[in-house]
């Protein structure tokens, strides 16, 4: 099963197929969460009306972690098995990952500037994502800085997995330092500590957010086939 | 609705909010487009080398 999913054209057929009803519901799932971010939620007693930056910070921070996971599995798919898929796979996923990773450090520091009374401190959870943000940028550089793109593609995947060590970190950096960032407010271990009215919204955004990030992954995968489909071209041609 | 007129009076925090959410969105949008128009180009390329090989 897994190879006819990781073969490249079954593959197209495939996405050619979800990307219209992804997108779509994308949309869908961001209006929604919008009204309850803003018509059905309410101020937070402590933070005031600034708790609506939660609802589009936590979803960017959660999908730049989220994609790097997948940019590690891939990594790692491709080092062991060498296949193709798998660098189409993270080559595409650095991108998007660089976007919400981008998007999570300045919503957090403007979130930062009413609550904590600055727009930066280099603490454990803000300085880990900053690497984080960081680590794509090389991912992006090193995949396309060699003319044989496997070489590139592999060294990328090299750094891909080490810098895994810092997903760790980010997660638990809350709780392993004194940092100004609070800790976690929702984990697999207890119940959630706030309240229903500002999980739904938050769970929305984070539903249309995966989504859409499932239709970019879609789109820049099929760029990646192409450019590999050219490359043949021009090279059966040379 | 309460929600909405109190959030959009809030003359203290609206603009952080509302600025997030620009900056969020404009990122996002950016990256789509870029994407597509990538992805555009690329499709028009193929097209173009198939078409070639096919005549060659």
């Amino acid at each position: 099963m897994f190879t006819k999913f990781a073969n490249p054209n079954y593959f197209q057929k495939l996405s050619d197929k979800i990307y219209y009803p992804c997108f779509l519901s994308s949309i869908i799932f961001l209006l929604i969460s919008m009204y309850y971010s803003f018509f059905a939620s309410p101020p937070d007693y402590l933070q005031g009306e600034t708790v609506r930056i939660m609802y589009i910070h936590v979803p960017c921070a959660w999908l730049s972690l989220s994609t790097y996971s997948l940019m590690a599995i891939c990594s790692f798919i491709s080092i062991v098995f060498r296949h193709t898929l798998a660098d189409i796979v993270a080559r595409a996923c650095a991108p998007i990952g660089a976007c919400f990773t981008l998007a999570t450090l300045i919503t957090g520091s403007i979130w930062g500037k009413p609550t904590w009374g600055t727009w930066w401190v280099w603490d454990a959870r803000l300085t880990s994502e900053l690497v984080l943000f960081f680590i794509y940028i090389g991912h992006i550089f090193i995949s396309n800085a060699y003319d044989d793109r496997r070489k590139g593609d592999r060294n990328a995947a090299i750094l891909t997995l080490i810098g895994i060590v810092n997903l760790p970190i980010i997660k638990w950096s809350v709780d392993w330092w004194n940092t100004l960032h609070q800790p976690a407010s929702i984990s697999k271990f207890s119940s959630p500590s706030i309240d229903q009215s500002m999980l739904i919204p938050l769970f929305l955004m984070l539903i249309s957010f995966s989504l859409f990030f499932t239709t970019l992954l879609i789109l820049r995968i099929k760029s990646e086939i192409m450019v590999r489909k050219i490359e043949i071209i021009e090279l059966n041609k040379n | 609705m309460e929600y909405f007129l109190n959030f959009l009076n809030s003359e203290k925090h609206f603009y952080y909010v509302l600025f997030s959410y620009l900056i969020v969105f404009f990122l996002l949008i950016l990256i789509f487009l870029q994407t597509s128009q990538k992805l555009r180009k690329l499709e028009e390329k193929l097209k173009q080398k198939l078409k070639n090989e096919s005549k060659d």
